[in-house]
């Protein structure tokens, strides 16, 4: 039986709630009371930057999403999934859509190509144009594995319940084995949170409760998809009478834990909407432009792309950060239906053009961004960037129509302020290890499924780092970043 | 269907004498065997953990004839299937209209809050959330029939064996759907089976991740896996070749193809295994070597026999049957009391469902208030409403309760059943809501997964509208009530508070909240008396006091 805790602590971290939801920063210090664990706050006003992470549930297919087409990788490719039949999930390689690095990546394969899935033109132009890149093989690692044989001799180097979703999403957004409810974005707006007049607006999912925005002192904010945030009604005049609605909702009555945590959800709701509603940036013509429709890959046909309509509620909550007083805001978007063990090619086809539609509304709706303060319009491009994750990636094997969980994946990064139009990351051979016909991928753990040659710590600690997290704060975030020789990838300027 | 408005008819009248005789529950001198004697808070509180919501006509029943009683009248009664009613709707509809997933939606609603059986609709609506389906497939969302007829087989079995539940769900097209084991294909060169269903059967539906003692700790630290990644290849070559039911098992019929003509009844008869699909490797997994050539119907005996005798399935179902339906924190005691009940009934049976629900319905720990800050649970959206519309004898207009998806946060419950976002349920068992007092005692809240800023507002803002005006379809709505019992003690504010206690909150109403919601009903001298049965409803249902069943 879970044992009673200490009255006092409960409510030392009850009022610490409290206190943040208020968003006050007339007590500062205060506040750092309650943040010992966190090293020194850095508090950054002279600039604003976003992170947006656009988060795809359930395990996008990063192999038929970057695609290799060097004529060895290519082999490779044909081997694992051209295996026939109407739903083989093998592209055709004159449909796919070059992307062209400016370093050209030449390693044990050869001289590589690649390209994008046919669905993906607008990305595809993003990363020519040099505002987006190519993050190759990144995944869940706490250490460096060096190959299959490192992987199968050292079991303790693995992940916890590699290709389980609900342990390696949780592992995407939170990296930390030690603090996995807590993720790197939320224990990032930990540490700068005072950057933000309204600190409760410091972290904003657009998709229900991320672990990737949840803090240690920081709770994220929740916002529907389309930005509306509404008030409770009956709070001045209930039923024939004014009542005590308000405290009955946000004042719990006992000490259990459940009632005392709901109500600090209404409590947080209830300041958190009166504010936001005021600052955001309306969706209109001469406001935030809402997103066209997109053209469907399978019928053909225009249709609403609620992806689009998140981004620009994201836009839209940018457009308010002068009147909020936000200067370091971390964003949170999820996607579903990437785990396509079956129907990939028409599923993942539609997923990923909505994907590309979306993110290149996004960039182009930045690049003019009004202020609600009444500053001007301004280019935010440079000062907002998305990054794509994921469960994990997929098996390169197929199952016929489709594929099985898998580990490292290709993700995009995407804004002004990225080092564009470049793969980083060792680009990993494309095949599936089959001894009888002389191939080795020694990365390959079974399935065609690949050792991550780089870490979600490693990925993410340089998204930190251009964020304007200190070393120290960095280190404090990401505990397990000394472990790889490589903390900064370098794809931010 | 008359049923329905029948039971609407009936329970007018029956509301005026069970009301007055509530006062005399638990007063009686019974020479009854059964030694459990209830008192109506008691009897509420059992209500409320093992149906859709406590009745002032079942609270006084349950007093009347004791729990054990209670429980096996429950395991008699037969079950209404939501097939039958899909079926009868499908043809009355004019030609060339189908069947939506707003059928299944009213024939869940009819049963939730009108059945007589509600144990097993309580059992079911609970199993729903273990072996998960969902509307929210594309393809599922085109044979709402078919997802019917997998609810019935839930409630079907949740009074059968758990060995036998499994076999059902893993054989139901359904399943095979959302799963993707249907047309799953042996090992051909590249191809490999699909392993959807083989890890999703593990995690989610048998023995989870890690080994656990029988009362539900884990046996090592840091814990050991139960499965790796060879168990599930091993494992999904078992669910290969089952696919489409039909008179023959030709290659169209294993693809669905037009031709054959597909049964029409393929949607929820048992897949069939078709032999040229069929993994013929042998089939490794979790210490079983199935040998070459074995057929897919004695493969899947002997993967699922495996499954079902794991040590792990008591402890792992166990924990997740009293957190849907009593507590989210219960006892190692509590768990290994359910675990023992899962591996023998008493008369050497494993697996036995009726045994496993009255222990964890008719657990000390169930039938008694912990008293401590960390017991209890948050009541899900869906079980709150239906807790009104239980509790106040709502009647629909059309008798058919035209209820569909509740699935907005904004304006609705955020939550609707069978539209799960994905396998993975509406919230994980063991979901820590971050920064909290919750999180900082180390114990689980997994309702608190769906609960966030725009929830509770939705939430109360629709509960606010459904208290005055009802809900449902049409305007004036589908389903209402007239508060005619609250009605008569409008006048007596404190006796309608006690009404209202004992219904929703089993009488655990404190004394600030109570003078809170009297306050309210009192301070406007001429206030109509429905407005005051408004209040008191609405204030309690609001606050979190309710929204948290201990």
């Amino acid at each position: 039986m879970p044992k009673e805790i200490d009255l006092s602590r409960r409510e030392f971290l009850r009022q610490a709630s409290l206190v943040s939801a208020a968003g006050s920063i007339a007590a500062p210090f205060a506040l750092n009371l309650f943040t010992m664990n966190v090293a020194a706050a850095t508090t950054l006003t002279s600039d604003y930057k976003a992170l947006v992470c656009l988060f795809l549930a359930g395990g996008n297919d990063h192999n038929n999403t970057v695609i290799a087409t060097d004529t060895p990788s290519w082999t490779g490719y044909l081997a694992a999934r051209n295996i026939g039949g109407g739903a083989s999930i093998a592209l055709p390689q004159a449909n796919l859509l070059p992307i062209n690095p400016m370093t050209p990546v030449v390693d044990s394969v050869g001289t590589r190509a690649f390209a994008l899935h046919p669905s993906m033109a607008p990305m595809q132009t993003l990363f020519n144009s040099g505002r987006a890149a190519v993050i190759a093989n990144v995944g869940t690692l706490t250490t460096p594995i060096t190959d299959k044989v490192d992987y199968r001799n050292n079991s303790g180097k693995r992940p916890v319940n590699l290709f389980s979703h609900s342990d390696q999403t949780a592992q995407w957004h939170s990296t930390d084995p030690a603090k996995k409810i807590y993720g790197w974005g939320g224990r990032m707006a930990d540490q700068i949170k005072s950057s933000n007049s309204k600190q409760n607006f410091s972290c904003i999912s657009s998709s229900g409760n991320s672990v990737f925005l949840a803090g240690e002192t920081i709770n994220q904010y929740q916002i529907t998809s389309n930005g509306t945030a509404v008030p409770v009604g009956g709070l001045t005049n209930l039923f024939g009478t004014s009542s005590n609605l308000q405290t009955i909702i946000t004042a719990p009555t006992s000490s259990n834990l459940f009632e005392i945590e709901h109500a600090a959800v209404v409590q947080r709701a209830m300041a958190a909407q009166a504010d936001l509603s005021t600052v955001m940036a309306a969706t209109g013509a001469s406001v935030v432009t809402a997103p066209t429709q997109y053209t469907n890959p399978n019928t053909g046909t225009l249709a609403n792309n609620s992806l689009a309509t998140q981004l620009q509620t994201v836009a839209r909550i940018i457009a308010g950060r002068n009147t909020m007083g936000a200067h370091r805001q971390l964003f949170f978007v999820n996607m579903g239906g990437f785990d396509t063990h079956d129907g990939q090619a028409p599923n993942q086809s539609n997923l990923l053009a909505r994907i590309s539609h979306a993110v290149s509304y996004f960039d182009d709706t930045l690049k003019t961004l009004i202020d609600t303060n009444g500053g001007p319009i301004e280019d935010m491009s440079s000062k907002v960037t998305l990054f794509t994750a994921s469960d994990f990636g997929r098996t390169f094997t197929s199952n016929g129509d489709g594929t099985d969980h898998g580990w490292g994946s290709h993700h995009f990064v995407v804004g002004g302020a990225v080092k564009g139009q470049e793969i980083y990351g060792p680009f990993p051979m494309t095949a599936v290890t089959n001894t009888s016909a002389g191939v080795d991928n020694p990365l390959d753990v079974g399935s065609g499924n690949l050792i991550p040659q780089i870490s979600v710590d490693q990925y993410a600690g340089t998204l930190a780092k251009w964020f304007g997290l200190s070393p120290a704060e960095i280190t404090s975030v990401f505990p397990n970043l000394a472990n790889f020789a490589t903390p900064d990838l370098g794809f931010m300027v | 269907m008359n049923i329905p408005a029948i039971r609407n008819a009936l329970n007018s009248i029956a509301i005026a004498v069970f009301a007055l005789s509530l006062a005399t529950c638990g007063y009686n001198v019974e020479t009854s065997t059964d030694a459990v004697q209830l008192t109506p808070e008691q009897s509420s509180r059992i209500l409320t953990q093992a149906t859709f919501g406590p009745t002032a006509e079942e609270i006084d029943r349950l007093c009347k004839i004791g729990g054990s009683a209670w429980f096996n009248e429950q395991f008699a009664k037969p079950q209404t299937l939501h097939f039958t009613y899909m079926n009868q709707v499908q043809a009355s509809l004019p030609a060339g209209q189908n069947l939506s997933e707003d059928e299944f939606l009213e024939s869940f609603w009819q049963q939730a809050i009108y059945g007589d059986d509600q144990l097993r609709q309580r059992v079911a609506y609970a199993l729903s959330q273990i072996f998960v389906i969902s509307f929210q497939n594309d393809t599922l969302a085109n044979m709402p029939r078919g997802v019917a007829h997998y609810y019935d087989i839930l409630g079907a079995y949740a009074f059968g064996n758990f060995r036998d539940l499994l076999q059902a769900v893993t054989l139901h097209p359904t399943m095979g759907v959302y799963l993707s084991s249907l047309r799953n294909q042996k090992t051909v060169g590249a191809r490999v089976p699909d392993e959807n269903y083989a890890r999703e059967v593990m995690q989610l539906f048998t023995i989870g991740l890690r080994m656990l003692n029988q009362d539900g700790t884990d046996t090592t630290t840091p814990p050991t896996p139960t499965y790796t990644n060879d168990d599930i290849k091993g494992l999904a070559k078992v669910f290969t070749g089952w696919s489409w039911a039909g008179p023959d098992k030709t290659n169209g019929r294993f693809f669905g193809n037009s031709s054959p003509a597909p049964d029409p009844n393929r949607d929820w008869m048992p897949m069939q295994n078709y032999p040229s699909y069929h993994e013929v490797l042998a089939k490794d997994f979790l210490g079983v070597s199935i040998p070459v050539g074995t057929s897919g119907e004695a493969s899947l005996k002997i993967a699922l026999d495996t499954l079902f005798n794991h040590p792990n399935v008591g402890p792992f179902i166990g924990r997740q049957l009293i957190q849907r339906l009593v507590t989210s924190n219960p006892s190692p005691a509590y768990i290994g009391r359910v675990a023992a009940a899962f591996a023998n009934n008493g008369q050497g049976v494993r697996g036995d469902m009726k045994a496993v629900i009255k222990a964890v319905l008719l657990d000390p720990e169930a039938i008694t208030p912990t008293g401590t800050n960390t017991g209890g649970k948050l009541r899900e959206p869906v079980i709150r409403l239906a807790n009104w519309m239980r509790a106040f004898h709502v009647k629909s207009k059309s008798a058919r309760f035209t209820l569909t998806s509740l699935d907005n946060t904004q304006n609705a419950l955020g939550q609707t059943p069978m539209r799960s976002p994905s396998v993975f349920n509406f919230y994980r068992p063991e979901y820590q809501p971050p920064n909290t007092s919750i999180a900082a005692a180390n114990i689980v809240a997994p309702e608190m997964q769906i609960t966030e800023e725009t929830s509770v507002v939705g939430y109360l803002n629709f509960m606010r509208g459904v208290i005055q005006n009802g809900t449902g379809s049409g305007n004036p709505r589908d389903i209402q009530t007239d508060y005619t019992p609250e009605l008569a003690l409008a006048a007596t504010p404190d006796l309608l508070l006690d009404h209202i206690d004992l219904l929703l909150m089993q009488n655990r109403m404190s004394p600030v909240l109570r003078s809170q919601i009297l306050t309210a009903i009192t301070s406007n001298a001429g206030n109509s008396a429905l407005n005051k049965v408004y209040l008191a409803i609405f204030l309690t249902m609001a606050s979190p006091e309710y929204i948290v069943q201990k």
